[in-house]
């Protein structure tokens, strides 16, 4: 028997830059994603005993994420309710740790960086379309896998994966209107 | 414009996509955090018998508690029911200050308390009972963890059946009390008859006639259900029980929504006008049978139900769910 440690290791090493890639995703900064990663990481870790099969690691894993992202976001919630601390200033400022603004903010994105509109463009979504969206738009994964991974329905999914391309839509309409019209990359040309 | 919209999403969230993978640290800084997070003490695995052998108990606790506390809210609202009936012919006009505290606020604390205290006190028994028939199976050489399944299953149905009834009915109880006397009128405004309302009583059909009538109807299929879900859980492999895993959670909002819409439309629309006897000494406020009386009670009784059928087999879920884990 292995100890859990390699076992671990050996599970999550062909997974690993995705898992911390979608994490990130779904944060807006870097750290923040790494942050998250870590801590769902160490509770797979703590929980490694409950896997029964491990060709569903991945899925498991992204599950654990998830599941660790809305907590994240119920907290960031309460912190912006009632800030204690540290979190308080930063919190009443808008600012996460890196100092970029946290999600919700009404600054418009810089209309010609792309990676910075997308990001901003995610951050008003809520947490569950989130998720959908970078499960399904950026990891390719099909809606039944997301809904596997969001315990919930197949048609809840396609709700979310449908609410959320109307909300981006709508920003990014907004981005237009507001005379930042983005190009594509065809007409960057 | 859509079509342009659309495609800049994507091409966006590609970019995104590709900017997050970029410097991505390695497996092996993530596996150090990881080891270095982890206590010294999770590092050793627990007993796998222990660890179900520790649930076992909990959820029979658990369950034992749930079941008496439904016991003792059933006793409590078919012994409010009964008063209701004034079975031993007490003069209501003899003195009032003996019924303060009856009114449904003071009712409801007391019961809550009570199925509260009832709870407590049978989880503590059957941690010991639980902990004496392990003792005897493993004495006899039996398997704990069958045994500890054994009595799990044992106090299934009646963890859901009486907690079902007691919970359902004493809130369907309360709420037709606090509806049909205005809130703050005592249990013994049951017990007065049209004629001591005077006049206006007198010429308003039927107020204080068929008062239990509805409250009845409600009741009995409220336990006679209760009862008949209780026994579909206690038989785990029945069709109906397999159909009551699959209630869903959608139930329990529709049927909060439900409730919640049905008390709205009754404090909205009931006759109050026709309610009011404003004959002194009698000056209470309550709410005359009408049509709307009966209707609320026939829909608050199925949500009030459901509500309490869905949070109550959404905890008996995670509790098998929990003990699927652990074995």
């Amino acid at each position: 028997v292995q100890p859990p440690a390699v076992r671990f290791r050996r599970l999550l090493e062909p997974v690993h830059d995705r898992a911390l890639a979608f994490a990130r995703c779904l944060c807006r900064g870097s750290a923040d994603g790494d942050d998250l990663f870590q801590e769902a990481a160490l509770r797979a870790f703590a929980r490694l005993d409950t896997l029964r099969d491990e060709a569903a690691f991945r899925a498991w894993l992204y599950q654990i994420i998830v599941s660790v992202h809305r907590s994240h976001c119920r907290r960031a919630l309460w912190r912006r309710l009632i800030p204690f601390g540290a979190a308080a200033e930063a919190a009443v400022a808008g600012l996460d740790r890196d100092g970029h603004a946290l999600y919700r903010t009404s600054a418009a994105p810089d209309a010609g960086d792309a990676i910075a509109r997308a990001d901003a463009a995610l951050g008003k979504l809520p947490a569950v379309q989130r998720e959908a969206i970078v499960l399904f738009e950026i990891e390719g994964w099909r809606v039944e896998e997301i809904a596997a991974c969001q315990r919930v329905s197949v048609s809840a999914v396609k709700s979310r994966l449908a609410r959320g391309r109307a909300r981006l839509r709508r920003h990014y309409q907004k981005l237009l209107g507001a005379g930042n019209a983005p190009t594509l990359a065809g007409e960057r040309s | 414009m859509t079509d342009t919209i659309d495609r800049l999403v994507t091409e966006d969230l590609a970019e995104l996509a590709a900017a997050k993978r970029h410097a991505l640290r390695g497996v092996e800084q993530t596996m150090q955090a990881v080891v270095a997070a982890r206590p010294a003490a999770e590092s050793t695995p627990p007993h796998p018998a222990a660890l179900a052998v520790l649930a076992l108990g909990t959820v029979f606790a658990r369950r034992v508690g749930r079941a008496a506390s439904g016991a003792v809210l059933l006793v409590g609202t078919l012994t409010a029911v009964v008063t209701m009936t004034n079975p031993f012919g007490i003069d209501p006009d003899l003195d009032r200050s003996v019924w303060i505290g009856w009114d449904p606020y003071a009712l409801a604390a007391r019961g809550i308390f009570l199925a509260m205290a009832a709870g407590v006190l049978a989880r503590w028994l059957a941690e010991t009972a639980f902990e004496h028939h392990l003792r005897a199976a493993c004495a006899r050489g039996d398997e704990p963890r069958a045994t500890g399944a054994r009595l799990v299953r044992s106090v299934d149905g009646l963890a859901i059946g009486l907690g079902l009834a007691g919970v359902a009915a004493f809130a369907i109880c309360l709420g037709a009390l606090a509806l049909v006397c205005e809130g703050w009128e005592g249990i013994d405004v049951f017990w007065r008859t049209p004629d001591q309302f005077g006049p206006v009583a007198r010429d308003t059909t039927a107020m204080y006639a068929d008062r239990l009538r509805d409250l009845v109807i409600a009741l009995v299929p409220v336990v006679a259900m209760a009862a008949a879900v209780g026994r579909a859980c206690a038989r785990e492999t029945s069709r109906p029980s397999r159909l009551l895993m699959m209630f869903s959670r959608r139930a329990t909002s529709a049927a909060i929504l439900i409730a919640a819409a049905t008390l709205f439309v009754a404090f909205r629309w009931a006759p109050r006008g026709v309610g009011v006897i404003g004959q002194p000494p009698h000056d209470v406020l309550v709410w005359a049978s009408s049509a709307l009386r009966p209707a609320v009670l026939a829909i608050e009784a199925p949500a009030w139900f459901t509500l309490v059928a869905g949070l109550l087999l959404a905890r008996r879920r995670a509790e098998n769910e929990r003990l699927t884990a652990a074995r």
